[in-house]
């Protein structure tokens, strides 16, 4: 009976890191500079300040969002727009986020290939390509 | 019980003063009772008396030890499991932190300040001609990765 409860209590132990109910939120925006500048959509509301001060633009819109459960070991594919996508394997985890490989693909064109520790609520901001007048940016961000 | 009563049974206890017993000494049925009454008081006595005990020390010593095991309060039998529930239960929460400390050390750690901050490690583009780098942003603990030179996507396609 001891020997079963050492057992499962080591079993759980790596279960006891940082993906206690983690997701990651992933989008794609479309930033732009219009007269006058049009309302920032609600789930951008947070990342309106980075967005203008880093980018340089005044509009933003949010052309697609998914949102995934964090597992450990495997790839996934956030895929917020059929155009813009991303491959996500998570390498660490540890008490305050991810270290993961991540792949931003345009259509089948891999653009970057990245190693990054994502701290949770700290997003990370990829400035992609330039779409008409405005600009493509990617926001990945552990929740 | 009767004078008449009380004073018949004092003068066959012997406890009479002559001068009362006079009365029943002349009474041939009173005499006849008292002779009944001291063949019978050897048996009676012979048969109240308690039995003469085989082990009396033996006996005894049990006696005492039964008073003195009453005196102890007995515990109730539910508080015994609970306290071994409670006991169990620490003792697994104190192994389970030993082991947690033995395989996975930074559990106990304090993260640093710079651990709440989205980091770059390394960062290259899938086309030579593209160049990549990446800063911190000042207001959300965020990190950006700055791609220049991608070719520019038509106007005319769709993106979403």
């Amino acid at each position: 009976m001891r020997r079963l409860v050492l057992a499962a209590i080591l079993l759980c132990l790596p279960l006891g890191g940082a993906m206690g109910g983690d997701r990651i939120w992933s989008a794609v925006v479309l930033a732009t500079r219009e007269t006058p500048a049009k309302p920032v959509p609600r789930k951008l509301a947070d990342f309106q300040e980075t967005l203008q001060s880093v980018f340089g633009y005044n509009s933003f819109y949010l052309l697609g969002e998914k949102t995934k459960d964090i597992t450990s070991g495997g790839t996934e594919w956030l895929v917020p727009s059929k155009r813009i996508y991303m491959k996500m394997s998570i390498l660490e985890t540890n008490t305050t986020g991810y270290r993961m490989r991540i792949e931003l693909y345009n259509n089948k064109d891999l653009l970057v290939t990245t190693e990054a520790k994502l701290a949770r609520d700290a997003p990370l901001y990829i400035r992609g390509p330039q779409w008409g007048e405005g600009q493509i940016v990617a926001i990945l961000k552990v929740r | 019980m009767t004078d008449k009563t009380h004073d018949f049974t004092q003068w066959l206890d012997g406890k009479l003063p002559p001068a009362q017993a006079a009365r029943f000494e002349a009474d041939p049925e009173a005499l006849a009772e008292r002779e009944a009454w001291n063949q019978l008081r050897p048996t009676l006595v012979a048969g109240l008396a308690p039995p003469p005990l085989l082990h009396p020390d033996f006996i005894n010593t049990k006696v005492l030890e039964a008073i003195e095991r009453d005196r102890k309060p007995s515990r109730p039998a539910g508080n015994s499991l609970l306290r071994r529930l409670v006991f169990a239960g620490l003792a697994s929460i104190s192994t389970a932190a030993v082991i947690t400390l033995i395989f996975l050390p930074d559990s106990f750690r304090r993260p640093s300040e710079s651990e709440f901050i989205s980091q770059v490690i390394s960062a290259r583009a899938g086309n030579p001609k593209v160049s990549v780098s990446s800063f911190h942003t000042q207001d959300d603990r965020g990190v950006v990765i700055w791609i220049e030179g991608t070719k520019p996507i038509p106007a005319s396609e769709l993106v979403r």
